[in-house]
């Protein structure tokens, strides 16, 4: 940290904080003074289906687009060279998915959550419950890997040390989260992520193209320089340089895998496809977050490459050894102490922007499909689920920042490949199948949700991750029976795997649960049917 | 044969469940197929007491073609009078559920009034099918273009090093080639959905609003 700390102004706390509190007030005022009417579920959850696509597509943009993509990302590009970019483009592969094969289908089915779609098919008592698991168990890690990461930022942003410090941070960002989803719901989680993804955005932008202006907007110059200065000259643009043995190379496979099909599984980014009138909406909305992020990526890789360029490995893993604060170093160089604060303010705005989704998400699990679809039968007055979803947005936030105290210590990257590998195995599998086989039945939805939750969070209780190793959670024990930290490339077939097969040895919808309706609703994007609770009349 | 009158209301439920049926109007049919059809539409929209709405509100949607739908309207009609059936009531005795072997192959019901506007929904169907096949594919082919970027990176580092200009190798430049034709792909999607799938959707798609509640199971 001393490099960093060196080059920032010891007083440079204040300036973040003060800036950083500017931005918290206004965008509260905004949202607390646009919102009439909030005691609608329909207002709580999504803000009343009335965006515009290219606002809801910079809302999903920003609530997708998390500390880990505007740092960890560049970070390691910086240190890995062309080792990180596959990390970059899956999240773009994700999203062209997610536009191709969900959005528009997607937005026809459902009412809030993803339990609502699988449950105007199947049965919508089991799967309200195995969806609202699945998405609780997500967002909180998500939720967590945020916080955690907002904490670490604390000594490098505001020039804070110890762990008291990161508990600070980490307790007022979690409560801010909380006061910005009770207070406002959707329409402020909304406002935020719109407003982080324009500075996100502008400020990406600024940076990478001040840093290629150093080399005189030459890419190959760029490239060369970054090259030079990475400590591993040519390798340094070619693949292996971060590779080990086959286990780590599997590894990175699987991790690889998981952001790939992950992203297009988020259960925070699938609730903003609902904030939009129709299905073409819907369709616009998430065409513009793809290309958001697709050109966020570029951004991304172009602050990598200058931080590497300009700042050389060295300095950079010596202040971080992941990688992290590359950015926030390269900021300080390039602008100085004012570029530095306003670059801070940006990671904590991203920060408060995705907690912000994934709380109102979590919330919405608890009190629509735990709540409301599964205990009540889907018959819970409005008010009575509304009150249950403010209450579960303290809840899940209070959880989040607990386990987020005691995960201080805990790998970032880990706890977001492992949301990402539960995305992937246990939402993707039965939203897809949901969608587009016939044959898919309420067993199958089950089977595939539980079995990739549990089999991804069982491989990772048996990874190195979690014992055998001294960076591991539980340093002393030694249970780690499973060579890899992520199990993406095991439990994402497996999530596959255990949808066929429930459905195929489910004898209460033999031959697939009713298809019709789903189906002209997938191919016309026209909403499967009106209820008011997402369920079937009489089932 | 000009037995109705241009209200719709008075037709008996023999013709309605015929109109909404899945045969083709331009054909005559024996008995055992009539009457088997007339069981199914039934049996779709739980009998005659929910088809009369539905077959009203397919006759008066505003907007719609309006040759076809007398013509169908008058057919059924014909078809009725033939079968003489006009008294019959399907709820009961009907013996279809004993001897579904042996009845005829028919056409499945048609009971949203689009499709049964549109008459041959099953064509209007399978053409959006096979619209929706082409994204399908490309979807695919992102996601294997991906996988096989991943799987030389690992397998053969060191032809992803070859140099092709200056300090771009195979390896980034598949990694720009992944880039642009993820960001081309999701263009491409935009212009061929609003010009191949939001028109035939839109014929399918607009009047969900008044179909018949699912059955209950």
């Amino acid at each position: 940290m001393t490099t960093l700390l060196a080059r920032s102004p010891s007083g440079s706390a204040f300036p973040v904080f003060l800036v950083f509190a500017l931005f918290v007030a206004c965008t509260l005022f905004l949202s607390v003074g646009g919102t009439r009417d909030q005691d609608s579920l329909g207002e709580f959850y999504t803000g009343r289906r009335r965006l515009s696509p290219f606002r809801n597509g910079l809302a999903i943009f920003g609530s997708y687009m998390s500390a880990a993509g505007l740092l960890g990302n560049p970070g390691l590009i910086a240190l890995n060279g062309y080792d990180g970019f596959p990390y970059l483009l899956a999240p773009a592969v994700a999203w062209s998915v997610l536009l191709l094969l969900v959005a528009e289908p997607y937005h026809g089915m459902t009412r809030f959550t993803v339990g609502d779609s699988l449950a105007r098919r199947l049965r919508p008592r089991p799967t309200h419950l195995a969806s609202g698991i699945a998405t609780l168990v997500i967002s909180l890690l998500y939720l967590t890997a945020q916080l955690v990461g907002a904490g670490t930022l604390a000594a490098p942003v505001l020039g804070i040390h110890g762990p008291g410090a990161q508990r600070i941070i980490v307790a007022f960002l979690g409560v801010l989260m909380i006061l910005y989803v009770i207070v406002g719901g959707m329409r402020a989680a909304t406002l935020v992520q719109q407003v982080k993804a324009v500075l996100l955005l502008a400020g990406g932008l600024f940076l990478a193209s001040v840093a290629l202006s150093r080399f005189g907007w030459s890419p190959a110059a760029l490239l060369d320089a970054a090259a030079r200065h990475s400590g591993s000259g040519d390798d340094y643009l070619r693949p292996g340089i971060s590779f080990g043995d086959t286990t780590s190379k599997l590894d990175s496979l699987s991790l690889q895998l998981a952001f790939l099909l992950g992203a297009a599984g988020l259960p925070h980014v699938l609730m903003r496809v609902g904030t939009v009138p129709t299905g073409p909406d819907a369709r616009r909305s998430v065409q513009w977050a793809t290309l958001l992020v697709t050109s966020f990526s570029a951004i991304a890789a172009l602050l990598g490459l200058g931080a590497a360029a300009l700042l050389g490995s060295h300095a950079i893993s010596a202040d971080s050894p992941t990688g992290n604060t590359a950015v926030i170093q390269l900021s300080g160089l390039l602008g100085g102490p004012l570029l530095l604060t306003l670059v801070s303010c940006l990671v904590f705005a991203t920060i408060v922007a995705v907690v912000a989704g994934l709380t109102l998400t979590a919330a919405a699990s608890l009190a629509h499909d735990i709540y409301g679809g599964w205990l009540k039968h889907g018959s819970a007055p409005e008010q009575a689920e509304l009150r249950m979803a403010r209450t579960g947005a303290v809840l899940v936030g209070a959880a989040a920042i607990v386990l987020s105290m005691c995960a201080q210590h805990l790998n970032v990257s880990f706890l977001v490949g492992l949301a990402f590998a539960i995305a992937a195995s246990a939402v993707l599998p039965t939203i897809l199948f949901n969608l587009w086989w016939k044959g898919f039945t309420t067993k199958g939805a089950v089977w595939s949700v539980y079995g990739g939750l549990l089999s991804s969070l069982l491989l990772v209780a048996l990874s190195p991750a979690v014992s055998g190793n001294p960076t591991a959670l539980l340093p002393h024990a030694g249970f780690a029976v499973f060579p890899l930290r992520n199990p993406g490339i095991i439990s994402i077939p497996l999530g596959f795997l255990l949808g066929w097969c429930g459905s195929a040895l489910d004898p209460r919808e033999p031959g697939g649960a009713n298809y019709t309706r789903t189906e002209i609703s997938v191919l016309t994007g026209a909403p499967a049917s009106r209820d008011r609770r997402g369920q079937r009349p009489g089932s | 044969m000009p037995a109705h009158d241009l209200f719709a209301d008075h037709d008996p439920p023999t013709v309605a469940a015929l109109y909404l049926s899945g045969l083709d109007h331009g054909h005559s049919y024996s008995r055992v197929e009539l009457t088997w059809a007339i069981a199914r539409t039934y049996a779709t929209v739980d009998g005659p007491d929910s088809l009369l709405p539905v077959y009203r509100r397919c006759l008066s949607d505003a907007g719609g073609v309006g040759g076809g739908r007398e013509e169908r309207r008058a057919w059924a009609f014909r078809m009725a009078a033939g079968l003489a059936l006009d008294e019959w009531n399907a709820t009961s005795g009907w013996p279809a559920t004993q001897g579904r072997a042996l009845l005829p192959a028919v056409p499945e019901p048609v009971c949203d009034p689009v499709a049964a506007e549109v008459f041959r929904p099953a064509r209007a169907l399978r053409r959006l099918r096979a619209a929706r096949r082409r994204p399908v594919r490309v979807a695919i082919a992102l996601l294997a273009l991906y996988l096989v970027n991943a799987a030389l990176a690992n397998a053969a580092p060191a032809l992803m090093a070859v140099s092709l200009a200056g300090p771009v190798n195979i390896g980034l430049a598949l990694v720009l080639a992944q880039l642009s034709l993820t960001s081309g792909a999701v263009v491409w999607y935009g212009r061929y959905a609003a010009a191949h799938l939001d028109p035939l959707a839109e014929r399918l798609g607009t009047s969900f609003d008044h179909q018949p509640p699912e059955r209950p199971r």
